[in-house]
C-alpha cells in the first residue's frame, strides 16, 4: 500500500492530487497511435511517452538522478532532427526532446514547443494528440497556471468537459496563489462557459461574476469586457432577459474598437433579438455578419440563427440558402460543443415552413449530440420540441 | 510536485520480469520487490496465481525480432493483469503498438533509453491496477465528476493491494475522516463501502480471465476464502460467482455499483458535507 507525503501546497484539496495514476484512467497520448499515419505516429508517440514520463518526475526532489542520461536523450533528439518528418512537427519534437535532455533546470521552451506541436496536430486533424501535447506540457510544469488554463481550454473545446473542469479549476487556484489576476479571470470565465455548456446556469454565473469582480478590481479592461460578454450570453440563453442588455453594453464599452470579439458580440446581440422576437432587426445583422465568420463552427451558428430568423420572417429563399450552407458544416468535428444548439435552430426554422420531417430529424440529432456531451438543457429542449404537436 | 511514494510492509508491490531480460539482474526496483520467470511457459503457468498487486514487465520481442506468441497468450488469457511492454519504441510500428494497447498493455517502457530503477518504479506506479481502473472508468456514469473518479481510481489501487478504507486515505496523504468528508461531498458511498465495491469489481474482473478458477479469483482479490467472496457477492449483488461468470461478471457488478452511485447522487447533501466541499474542491469560491 502506498504512503504519501503532501506536495508543495499545504492545504491542497482533492484536485491537487498529483499522482498521474489517480488523475488519469489511461495516458492521454495513446490517441497518437490511432490518429496519425504510420511513420509519423511512432516518433510523435515516443516523444509524448517521454513527456508523460517526465510528468511523473516533474517537481520531484533529485529528479535529475532519476531521469535518463542527457546523452541518450540527445541521441533521440538527433535521430528526430535527421528524420524525414514534416518540418512543422520535426522542430517542435526535437525542441521538446532537447529540453528534456537537461531537466529540471531549463524547461522553459517546453510549453512553446508543445503549443507548436499541438497546432500542427490540429492542422492534420489529430485533435486528441493536440490535447495530449498541451495536457502533458501542463503536467511537466505543474505550477504553471497559464499552461493549466491552456490545457483546460483545449479540452473544453474538444468537448472533454470533465477533464477540462479539472484543469480549469486548477488554473484558477494556481493563478490565485501566484496572483496572476489575468489568468484567474480567464479561468473563471472558461469555467463559467464550461458549466453553461452543461446547463448549470447558477454555477456558470457564479464563476463569471467572480471573474468580473477580479477584472474590475485589477483594472483589466479587456477581461472586464469578456466577462460582461459571457454573462450577457449566459443571461440570454437562460432566458433571463431583464438587465441582460446592460452587460452587452458594458462589453461594447470595454472592448477596444478593433477587437476581433466585437463580431461575436454582434452575433450574440442579434441572437438575443431573435429570442425576444425582434426578428426583422436580427435578420439583416446576421446576414451582414456572415462574411466575418469563415470558420465552420462559428459559421454554422450564424447560418442556423439566420435560418431560424428567416423562418420567423417567412423569407423562404433566405431560409433555403442558409439551410443548404449550414447542413454540410453541422458535423464538422470542431463544432461538437455547439452542434445541438445549431440543430435546434435549424429545426425551428424548418418548422416555421412546416417541413416536419426535416425539423424532427434536426431535433433528434440535437438530442443525441446533447446527450453525448452531457448538455442537459439542450437535451431537454430538443426532447420537448420533439414531443410538440405539428 | 509528484507525490513521493513509499510502501508499507503489509502490502508489498511486486514486479514480475524475465530473468534473462534487461532488468533481470535487479533485486528491487524503486519500492517494488522483483520476482523473475525463466521461460514464457513458466509465466503462463504462474499467471493465474499472480496477485493483483503485481506488475508484469515483459519484453515481447525475442532474438529474431518478432513478438513471442506467448506474450499475446498472456494478454489474451489474463486481461486483468497489469502489463508494461518493454520495447524499442521507434523500431516498432504504430500498428503493433496499437495492437498491444488494445490487447491490454498499460504502459510502454522505451528500451532505447536506460531506465533507472526509480524510473521503472514510477512507470509501474502509473500503470498500477490500470486494467481495473480503465474498465471501471469506462463504465462509470457520465454524471460522476472528475474528483469522484480520482477517488474511485484510488480505491481501485487499494483494492488491488487488498487494502482497507484507511489505506485509501493514505494514498491521498490525508486522514481517514477527510476521505469520509470527500465521499459525502461528492455523494459517493462511504470509504468502507466504496472499498467493498472495488474489491468486488476486481474479483468480477478476475472471474472473466480465461485461465482462472473462482477460488483463485477470490484469493487474488483479497478474500480469505471463496466462501467469504460468495457471501459478499450474494449480499451486494444477489448472485453467486457461477451465475455471474455465465452472464458477464464485471458488467453485472458494475451495473449494481452504478445503481448505488445513482442512489447516493439522488440524496440531498448534508450541510456538513457542503462545508467539506467548500474547504476542498471549491477552495477559491
Amino acid at each position: 500500500m502506498t504512503e504519501s507525503v503532501r506536495p508543495g501546497f499545504q492545504y491542497s484539496p482533492l484536485e491537487f492530487v498529483e499522482r498521474l495514476s489517480l488523475r488519469y484512467g489511461a495516458p492521454p497520448h495513446a490517441a497518437a497511435l490511432t490518429e496519425l499515419p504510420r511513420g509519423v505516429a511512432e516518433p510523435v508517440h515516443e516523444v509524448l511517452n517521454l513527456l508523460w514520463l517526465f510528468g511523473t518526475v516533474a517537481g520531484a526532489r533529485h529528479a535529475d538522478r532519476i531521469w535518463f542520461s542527457a546523452a541518450e536523450v540527445q541521441a533521440l533528439e538527433e535521430s528526430l532532427l535527421t528524420s524525414g518528418l514534416d518540418e512543422a512537427i520535426r522542430s517542435p519534437l526535437a525542441v521538446i526532446v532537447g529540453t528534456l535532455a537537461r531537466p529540471p533546470r531549463r524547461t522553459k521552451p517546453l510549453a512553446q514547443a508543445c503549443a507548436a506541436a499541438a497546432e500542427w496536430a490540429l492542422e492534420v486533424g489529430a485533435r486528441e494528440t493536440a490535447s495530449a501535447f498541451l495536457e502533458l506540457a501542463a503536467l511537466c510544469k505543474p505550477n504553471s497556471a497559464r499552461l493549466a488554463l491552456m490545457a483546460g481550454r483545449t479540452l473544453k473545446n474538444n468537448g472533454k468537459l470533465r477533464e477540462a473542469e479539472y484543469w480549469l479549476r486548477r488554473a484558477a487556484k494556481l493563478a490565485q496563489w501566484s496572483r496572476d489576476w489575468k489568468t484567474l479571470v480567464l479561468s473563471q470565465n472558461s469555467l463559467g462557459i464550461l458549466w453553461w455548456n452543461q446547463g448549470a446556469i447558477a454555477r456558470a454565473e457564479r464563476h463569471l461574476f467572480r471573474g468580473l469582480r477580479f477584472a474590475r478590481k485589477y483594472h483589466l479592461k479587456l477581461e472586464t469586457a469578456m466577462a460582461n460578454h459571457e454573462i450577457f450570453v449566459v443571461r440570454v440563453t437562460s432566458q433571463q432577459f431583464e438587465g441582460a442588455e446592460a452587460f452587452a453594453q458594458a462589453a461594447l464599452e470595454h472592448y477596444p474598437p478593433d477587437d476581433h470579439r466585437l463580431a461575436p458580440l454582434s452575433y450574440d446581440l442579434a441572437y438575443y433579438w431573435l429570442m425576444r422576437g425582434y426578428v426583422r432587426r436580427a435578420e439583416p445583422l446576421l446576414e451582414g455578419l456572415l462574411p466575418r465568420f469563415p470558420d465552420p463552427p462559428h459559421r454554422t451558428q450564424v447560418l442556423s440563427a439566420l435560418a431560424r430568423a428567416a423562418g420567423a420572417t417567412g423569407n423562404r429563399a433566405l431560409f433555403d440558402q442558409a439551410w443548404r450552407d449550414a447542413l454540410p458544416l453541422v458535423e464538422h468535428p470542431s463544432g461538437a460543443n455547439v452542434r445541438a444548439a445549431v440543430l435546434i435552430d435549424l429545426g425551428l426554422g424548418a418548422r416555421s415552413f412546416r417541413l416536419w420531417s426535416e425539423a424532427e430529424s434536426c431535433f433528434s440529432r440535437a438530442a443525441r449530440s446533447a446527450e453525448d456531451l452531457s448538455q442537459h438543457d439542450m437535451l431537454i429542449r430538443a426532447q420537448t420540441l420533439l414531443k410538440m404537436p405539428r | 510536485m509528484t507525490l513521493p511514494v513509499r510502501y508499507t510492509k503489509a502490502f508489498p508491490r511486486t514486479i514480475l520480469l524475465h530473468a534473462g531480460g534487461r532488468f533481470g539482474g535487479y533485486t528491487s526496483l524503486g519500492g517494488y520487490e522483483v520476482e523473475r520467470f525463466a521461460r514464457w511457459g513458466e509465466l503462463l503457468e504462474r499467471a493465474a496465481r499472480v496477485p493483483t498487486s503485481t506488475v508484469l514487465l515483459l519484453e515481447p520481442h525475442g532474438q529474431a525480432g518478432s513478438v513471442a506468441p506467448e506474450f499475446w497468450e498472456v494478454l489474451g488469457r489474463f486481461r486483468s493483469l497489469t502489463v508494461i511492454a518493454a520495447v524499442p519504441l521507434s523500431d516498432v510500428s504504430s500498428v503493433e503498438l496499437r495492437r498491444m494497447q488494445m490487447a491490454g498493455v498499460s504502459e510502454f517502457l522505451n528500451l532505447r533509453l536506460t531506465h533507472s530503477p526509480e524510473m521503472v518504479a514510477r512507470l509501474a506506479d502509473t500503470a498500477f491496477a490500470r486494467p481495473l481502473k480503465q474498465r471501471v472508468d469506462a463504465a462509470l456514469s457520465r454524471f460522476l465528476p472528475g474528483d469522484a473518479r480520482a477517488l474511485i481510481r484510488g480505491a481501485a489501487e487499494v483494492a488491488a493491494c487488498a487494502g482497507s478504507a484507511d489505506d485509501l486515505a493514505r494514498i491521498f496523504g490525508v486522514q481517514p475522516p477527510t476521505v469520509t468528508k470527500w465521499c459525502e461531498a461528492l455523494r459517493l458511498p462511504p470509504p468502507r463501502r466504496l472499498q467493498l465495491w472495488l474489491r468486488l469489481l476486481l474479483a468480477a474482473q478476475l472471474l472473466e480471465d480465461v485461465g482462472r478458477s473462482i477460488q483463485s479469483a477470490a484469493r487474488s482479490a483479497g478474500y480469505a476464502t471463496d466462501r467469504s467472496f460468495r457471501r459478499a457477492l450474494q449480499e451486494v449483488v444477489g448472485k453467486n460467482p457461477r451465475e455471474l461468470r455465465a452472464r458477464g461478471a464485471f458488467d453485472a457488478v458494475m451495473a449494481a455499483f452504478n445503481a448505488e452511485l445513482r442512489e447516493f447522487r439522488g440524496q440531498r447533501k448534508h450541510p456538513a458535507a457542503l462545508a467539506a466541499r467548500g474547504a476542498g474542491a471549491d477552495l477559491a469560491e
